[in-house]
């Protein structure tokens, strides 16, 4: 059951940006997914949206990229937006009791 | 199959990963083709993510020494699987199971983990890096 590589999509509308996540992520595409979204905080965007629901795994090196994420959302004053992956990759958020630390939407 | 074949006789399966980056996704394809017929697929996944998380602290965190290595063992009896990973490094004690680590930290997570899904889990012998978990099947 070979997972599909990482494929980091990102779109522009106005000033907002979604970053959508599709594959795995994991300790290879920690760096890759950090190295895109300071190319997108470089445009001073007023929300991001992260969408998690094409990833197929998610283990805790891509939820720290996702939770330095919301540290550099924090720290621009921007708005950061996680649409929730599928279960059973989304549980990880819970296990690490981060569901209430980050802002999840539906889609 | 045989018939002189124990019950106890788990089917064992092993296999090196060569450390680096690309490491924990070569065990969770892995695990997934060893596994994937013997476990629920909620199970499957729980073992995967143990899995990823436990080659990933070996890649990021273990002295590997000069001929690195990291190795996945499966062992698959009537009502549960182990998995093992080891290592090339002189092993250490991960301590007892731990609290939450903070979300920014960069380690504990993997452990933690481990202690909140896997039905058993340990370490060791003595200066031996492996540490194995079991999942009910």
């Amino acid at each position: 059951m070979p997972g599909p590589d990482l494929r980091i999509g990102i779109e522009e509308h106005d000033d907002e940006i979604h970053v959508a996540v599709v594959g795995d992520l994991d300790l290879l595409g920690e760096e890759r997914l950090e190295a895109e979204l300071d190319r997108v905080w470089a445009r001073r965007p007023a929300t991001v949206v992260i969408d998690l629901r094409g990833l197929m795994f998610l283990d805790a090196r891509g939820v720290a990229a996702i939770w330095h994420a919301s540290e550099r959302a924090a720290a621009n004053g921007a708005a950061l937006r996680i649409v929730k992956a599928a279960e059973p990759v989304q549980r990880i958020f819970r296990l690490l009791d981060l569901e209430g630390q980050l802002e999840f939407v539906s889609e | 199959m045989s018939s002189s074949r124990s019950e106890d006789d788990a089917a064992r399966r092993e296999r090196r990963l060569a450390p680096g980056p690309e490491a924990p996704s070569e065990a969770r394809r892995t695990i997934g083709a060893w596994l994937g017929a013997v476990l629920a697929e909620e199970r499957l996944y729980e073992a995967q993510l143990l899995t990823s998380e436990l080659v990933t602290n070996a890649v990021r965190h273990a002295e590997l020494g000069e001929e690195p290595w990291i190795e996945i063992v499966t062992s698959v009896s009537g009502d549960a699987v182990v998995v093992e990973v080891l290592d090339s490094s002189p092993g250490y004690d991960p301590g007892p199971p731990r609290d939450l680590p903070a979300p920014a930290g960069t380690g504990g997570h993997g452990l933690y983990l481990l202690n909140r899904l896997a039905d058993e889990w340990g370490f060791g012998p003595e200066g031996k890096s492996r540490i194995w978990f079991r999942i009910d099947r």
